[in-house]
């Protein structure tokens, strides 16, 4: 029974996950939906997303909480990590007991331990020869993730690959890194339109990133455009 | 202002033009840099007519550039002397003098900022196919990334307690900031960011420590009159 509950579980997911790719969609709001859908059903404690950007380091693009302490330790792996790691070798790098890692990313490793995260599993994006990114996965419990459950994590990984890739033409790099590239600039947009919500409205970040997420769902805008319509003081959320 | 470089906001390298030529069919490139309201500054022109070519819009105050520097997109020309150009008819008869056949211009844009703008030549006609323009646009974006990097390590560089390694790009709290003092001072993004980057100069702290005292509310910045 338990396994059934799962298996439809899964497949809900990738019904929604697919569902939202179908005609316009926005990029980046499939990229939370995804993390969050990761959080659920992996069993994981928090989840992000990271791209690689024109300089070759990884951004934070989508994560289960806006919240700066999360933030903070999945940037804080851009420099040494599991993630980075996993991006540079195109290969999945799992941290079953963060605690125990010895001394090879002394940063990230407090930094994860202080948030209570005791265990990382980080999977690549992959397009052909390349990676874009790495979907990171923390548990606060200490383990590796069942085979079942790698198995999954790696489908919704490149389920945002391709949500990311949109045009059958992704097969030029060109168009790959143009595309790459117009999610990360919607992420420094949203960031700008953060602050305007939160200095207009005396918001947290959290909350404002909450807003502008809701309004562009409501009005069936990407986040860019609400972004847009907010820094050019056009609405106020 | 041919081979023009300057040390007005730390960018001095004709290098950055000269990517768009080994990766492009195109004959020459200029590229400008706005700091804001103050006046914007030609970082690279890697010949004598694309200085000359930005130079004359600037001065004519028309032509694609200022196009593509208001609705933020690419202006691209690849028949320049075919059609007839309403919005800039005095540049457009001055490039008549030239060997010009195609313009090509990139917004150099990261969010709602405006970094600067990038201008392509082609003494041939349409020389830039559908790749090319996929290409272009992702060299304007890294371009942009490169100028607002050297831009926000000028203080790093300058003050102490660095990171060296983690980019300011990729700190949030610089883009949110922006977006607060935007509001602030009711300026545009742009201008904001230059003003986090004056504060930080004149008091000797990294853009990253600024932006970080605004988010936390500890710093407010005035509306300019």
């Amino acid at each position: 029974m338990v396994t059934m509950t799962r298996a439809s579980l899964v497949s809900a997911a990738f019904v929604k996950l697919t569902d939202t790719l179908v005609g316009e969609y926005d990029v980046l709001d499939v990229l939370h939906t995804l993390v969050e859908e990761c959080v659920h059903l992996l069993d994981a404690t928090a989840a992000g997303l990271l791209l690689a950007d024109p300089s070759g380091e990884l951004q934070v693009v989508a994560s289960t909480s806006e919240e700066s302490y999360l933030v903070e330790v999945l940037q804080q792996q851009a420099g040494a990590g599991p993630c980075v790691d996993c991006y540079r070798t195109g290969k999945v790098v799992t941290m079953g007991d963060i605690a125990s890692s010895g001394d090879i990313y002394p940063d990230f490793k407090a930094a994860a331990l202080s948030q209570g995260f005791h265990s990382v599993h980080a999977i690549p994006m992959r397009v052909r020869h390349r990676a874009i990114g790495a979907l990171n996965l923390f548990r606060t419990k200490t383990g590796d993730v069942t085979p079942e459950d790698a198995a999954i994590g790696q489908a919704l990984a490149d389920v945002a690959t391709i949500s990311i890739l949109q045009e059958r033409t992704a097969h030029e790099d060109a168009v790959v890194n143009e595309q790459l590239q117009r999610a990360l600039n919607s992420r420094i947009l949203i960031e700008q339109a953060k602050g305007v919500i939160a200095q207009v409205s005396t918001v947290s970040m959290d909350e404002a990133f909450k807003r502008l997420r809701a309004d562009a769902r409501a009005k069936n805008h990407t986040m860019h455009e609400s972004a847009e319509d907010i820094i050019n003081r056009r609405i106020t959320l | 202002m041919a081979e023009g470089s300057s040390t007005e906001g730390g960018v001095e390298d004709t290098a950055l033009c000269a990517h768009f030529l080994v990766a492009l069919p195109v004959d020459g490139a200029a590229m400008s840099v706005f700091g804001g309201t103050v006046p914007e500054t030609v970082v690279c022109a890697t010949d004598g007519l694309a200085a000359r070519l930005d130079e004359l819009q600037f001065d004519l105050g028309e032509g694609p550039r200022w196009e593509a520097a208001r609705t933020r997109r690419p202006v691209l020309e690849p028949r320049i002397r075919e059609v007839a150009h309403p919005l800039w008819p005095v540049f457009h008869t001055a490039l008549m003098d030239t060997a010009v056949e195609a313009l090509y211009v990139f917004p150099l844009t990261l969010g709602a900022l405006d970094v600067g703008i990038v201008e392509l030549y082609s003494r041939t006609p349409g020389v830039l196919d559908r790749t090319d323009q996929a290409k272009a646009l992702v060299l304007a974006n890294e371009t942009a990334w490169n100028l607002l990097d050297r831009l926000l390590r000028v203080q790093e560089a300058a003050s102490e307690a660095v990171t060296p390694t983690a980019s300011p790009l990729s700190r949030r709290e610089i883009h949110q900031a922006t977006g607060m003092v935007l509001v602030q001072m009711n300026v545009t993004p742009t201008d904001a960011l230059l003003v986090l980057r004056a504060h930080a100069f004149s008091h000797g702290k990294t853009v990253r420590a600024i932006a970080g005292d605004v988010v936390a509310r500890r710093l407010e910045f005035s509306p300019v009159d």
